[in-house]
């Protein structure tokens, strides 16, 4: 939800972009400052930023840009993923903490991970595995700890009350504290996770911050989100002030023989998220000053994107993590027909799409849910080309039996941008033979599409989605297993009411699979049987990250497949 | 003129109490679910209602907004859970009288986002308040003295083409082309007034010029359309008749009766502006409380919302009474009576 809500914001903006895109859709070549000049250790690098930090508590932050900057700056965790030497390079799943990324037994039940030695809070003292214990259980607080992902709770071995919730309920009320005690256990520098259930990626979830630990003595509950106590090569200098920001100098207990990923290039990072997204590009493309060894984790706003062609060098245009698509209703009469859900994908015109929310630029069709940057991207074909053939999906309607036109209505998120988008879509609906009905909304829509009144309303809603870390595992199960989405309170995150024991089926045996490369391969198979088998998605869209940096900084590179952002890990600003 | 004075005073509690009450229902009663904003991916129901709990949404609307005014009074603590108050009171937040609310996103209590904030949109207003008025009145009796003529026809001119430019588009050319391009002066950055008033003022002097841009215009056509109204009077011409010098019959006779409305639409214009200037503090980063509104209402954080709500509508409602009462200093045929 977090990543989700995050970028909507960001596709809101994206709209305006139309005309200023259209003209510097010649630049969608990533072009990084990449021609390798030697990295310098010291300096200082600026972040510009005008979204606001919501948390820096590592079992708080679900966000792409602070599991990014959390992890390279501060909060490391047991495995991790490698920092990449350009924007299109999948990082490797590698032992951060950890001597490696970890020991699976229990048929992928159980996992053990063992910490290096040399490991040291800010303060000089050891990190411990019992740091590690305590800082996941912290996610188990769930009325003090809030925001962060809850795989801890899907996960790890822990009972669950009557109600669904854990039976541990986290170190501050300790109740069920044993449970815990039981489903993770330390000895010496190893610490074991017994899992509910076959967790064969479960080294790849503990990427995520949510599983770093914590100093229980450091721990304030809620008055820690953004007391940041370092275990990186970076520590907090004075307080960090919400909406404003704060600066990180070097963390001089961090042994980089402890470390193979994190450089720490620059001796001081200023992070000013106080402006605007317009104020700061116009900052970063005019390269003034120490806006010269400034980056960003914004996307250029719509104001900017005429102007970015003009940061020669200094520009990186990238697939987002996220995906937006649509998802027929099966609860409907018309799309519970598997030829009425094939037909609108074959009418649906992606093109129209992309020209809406901005060009190529900022946006690129796809017929997958899984993102290009991930491993298990499958490159599903799109069923006819960008624009679709409705003279097709017409022909295939009326050969169903259907009397033309097919009444359909379908639920998108409005925004002045989404209206021209769905104006577009429904022209090539209407074009192959429905007789589309919009209904754009904003106001609590993921609430709204997934209750059981609106299974009796739409035909179909249009959805966006990203994957936790680079498993399609944290794609495909938690949007299309009906198992654990439909309940009788409402379909979860499987808006279409897809329900299907053999897909199902699929997913269990996919879990399964011990081997990453073949587990992920699988994913993708998934995914395409989705979009061209049962018709239960129509993959739309992916958008682009636009982003610029400062003509002295080097070796900025967009680490695509862990978060989208540029990796402060190889980060180094010029000395003049 | 005492008991005038206590019984606004009173009306404008009642009103304030109006107002958040409105804003509270139609906010924790709306639509939108306050708890969804606390519970990330993965949300389960359960984790949902422990939330709802926790935060206190699961209480009814009254209870919440009884809750709101007590913080108000006797001030809150946060999370309010009496077993974690017991086990942990480290963790607790205190929020002292008068309290208005905790922010859950920023974790900080909504007091102290306003104090951080309200010395920023002081600033902006106050300067740019200043300026404003010498170029606005100032225009406006100049334009009205030499009406019909080129400096009339130059001040009124102006002053239509800063009225019709909307507040960003002078914002953004002010920013990009004085600051970033050309570094004339520095980019934008708040600095308060007792580190150093001369960086306080070099880094709001955009801010400033910015928002005097808009208002000067409304006062200069204000100030000379009175100005020329009043300088036709008949006792305009019979202080000229007793020989009083130009100057002074200008100042003391005309200006002075011109002034009265002026004074109205400056006292709300000042309060409104208190309370922030949401474009300009957007487009300049300076984070008063216009920004801290306008941000609350894309984060959807309600609790500040409603903080914002209280406090502009204070600063207007105030701004109101202390000009009703001003007349009766300025305007001699005004008698404030009980």
């Amino acid at each position: 939800m977090k990543r989700r809500t995050f970028v909507a914001g960001v596709a809101g903006t994206a709209g305006l972009a139309l005309s200023a895109a259209a003209c510097s859709s010649s630049t969608t070549t990533s072009s990084s400052s990449s021609s390798a000049p030697a990295a310098v250790k010291g300096g200082t690098l600026n972040i510009l930023m005008s979204t606001q930090t919501e948390h820096w508590d590592p079992q708080r932050v679900y966000v792409g840009v602070n599991i990014e900057a959390g992890n390279r700056l501060f909060t490391r965790t047991l495995t991790t993923w490698t920092a990449t030497t350009s924007d299109t390079e999948v990082p490797k799943l590698v032992g951060d903490m950890a001597t490696d990324t970890g020991t699976v037994s229990n048929g992928g039940k159980t996992w053990a991970f063992t910490l290096k030695d040399g490991l040291k809070w800010q303060d000089g003292t050891p990190v411990t595995a019992d740091d590690v214990k305590y800082g996941i259980s912290r996610t188990f607080a769930v009325d003090v700890i809030t925001g962060g992902p809850n795989y801890a709770i899907a996960f790890l071995d822990v009972p669950s009350d009557a109600d669904g919730s854990s039976s541990y309920k986290g170190p501050y009320a300790k109740t069920g504290q044993a449970l815990y005690d039981k489903a993770v256990t330390v000895s010496g520098n190893t610490i074991t996770f017994n899992l509910k259930q076959v967790v064969n990626d479960f080294n790849n979830t503990v990427t995520m911050t949510a599983f770093a630990p914590f100093k229980a003595a450091k721990d304030l509950g809620d008055k820690s989100n953004y007391a940041i106590f370092s275990s990186g090569p970076y520590k907090l200098q004075g307080d960090w002030t919400a909406e404003k920001g704060g600066t990180f100098v070097r963390n001089d207990s961090w042994d980089p023989a402890t470390d193979t990923i994190r450089k720490a290039y620059p001796d001081k990072i200023v992070w000013d998220e106080s402006l605007t997204p317009e104020t700061l590009y116009a900052r970063l493309i005019a390269d003034q000053g120490n806006d010269k060894n400034a980056i960003t984790y914004d996307q250029a706003p719509t104001a900017a994107l005429g102007n970015v062609s003009s940061a020669t060098g200094r520009t990186s245009i990238v697939a987002s993590p996220y995906t937006r698509y649509l998802v027929p209703n099966f609860k409907s009469k018309v799309m519970s027909n598997d030829k009425a859900r094939q037909a609108l994908a074959l009418a649906t015109d992606r093109s129209a799409y992309v020209t809406a929310v901005g060009g190529p630029t900022v946006a690129q069709p796809t017929n997958s849910v899984i993102n290009p940057a991930l491993p298990a991207f499958p490159n599903t074909p799109l069923p006819a080309g960008d624009k679709g053939d409705p003279v097709k999906a017409k022909q295939m309607l009326q050969d169903a039996g259907f009397t033309l036109p097919v009444k359909i209505t379908v639920a998108y998120r409005k925004s002045d941008t989404y209206d021209k988008v769905f104006a577009g879509l429904k022209a090539g609906w209407d074009a192959g033979g429905f007789d589309t009905q919009l209904d754009g909304f904003s106001a609590n829509y993921y609430a709204t599409i997934q209750s059981v009144a609106s299974a009796s309303k739409y035909d179909a809603m249009w959805a966006g989605w990203g994957a936790d870390y680079p498993s399609a595992s944290t794609d495909i199960p938690p949007l299309f297993d009906s198992r654990i989405n439909i309940t009788s309170g409402g379909a979860g995150q499987d808006y279409g009411w897809f329900d299907n024991a053999d897909f199902n089926k699929e997913i269990d045996a996919t879990v399964l699979i011990a081997d990453q490369a073949a587990r992920e391969k699988a994913w993708g198979t998934l995914d395409t049987e989705l979009a061209t088998k049962y018709y239960a998605v129509i993959p739309l869209i992916v958008d682009k990250f636009v982003f610029v940096h400062g003509s002295k900084v080097v070796g900025a590179f967009v680490n695509g497949a862990y978060t989208g952002y540029y990796d402060p890990a190889t980060i180094s600003v010029k000395a003049s | 003129m005492f008991y005038y004075i206590v019984r606004r005073v009173l009306s404008v509690v009642i009103m304030l109490f109006l107002i958040t009450g409105t804003t509270f229902l139609l906010f924790f009663a709306g639509p939108s679910d306050p708890a969804r904003y606390t519970c990330a991916r993965n949300c389960t129901t359960a984790i949902l209602e422990g939330n709802r709990k926790a935060l206190g949404y699961d209480q009814p609307v009254y209870v919440q907004y009884g809750k709101f005014v007590e913080g108000l009074f006797v001030g809150r603590d946060f999370p309010d859970n009496a077993a974690l108050r017991a086990a942990h009171p480290e963790q607790i937040v205190h929020c002292p009288a008068p309290c208005m609310g905790y922010s859950p996103t920023t974790n900080q209590t909504i007091n102290a986002l306003v104090a951080t904030a309200w010395p920023v949109s002081l600033s902006i207003a106050i300067g740019a308040f200043v300026i404003w008025m010498i170029i606005g009145v100032g225009g406006g009796v100049i334009a009205a003295l030499k009406r019909g003529r080129w400096p009339d026809r130059l001040i009124v001119g102006s002053a239509l083409i800063g009225f019709s430019v909307p507040t960003f588009f002078i914002g953004l050319i002010l920013l990009t082309f004085p600051a970033i391009k050309w570094g004339w002066v520095p980019i934008p950055h708040y600095f308060p007034f007792t580190q150093n008033p001369l960086t306080w003022a070099s880094n709001l002097i955009l801010p400033w010029l910015t928002l005097a841009c808009i208002f000067a215009a409304s006062y200069i056509r204000l100030t000379r359309a009175y100005m020329i109204e009043t300088m036709s009077e008949d006792y305009i011409r019979t202080a000229m008749a007793k020989g009083q010098t130009k100057w002074r019959i200008i100042l003391r006779h005309g200006l002075r009766a011109a002034l009265t409305p002026i004074v109205t639409a400056a006292g709300l214009d000042l309060g409104g502006l208190l309370g922030g200037a949401i474009i300009t503090e957007s487009v300049f980063s300076m984070h008063g409380l216009g920004w801290t509104a306008i941000n609350a209402v894309i984060n959807m954080n309600l609790p500040v919302i409603v903080a914002m709500v209280l406090i502009v509508s204070a600063f207007i409602v105030i701004a109101n009474m202390l000009v009703d009462i001003a007349y009766g200093f300025i305007d001699p045929r005004v008698k404030l009576v009980g």
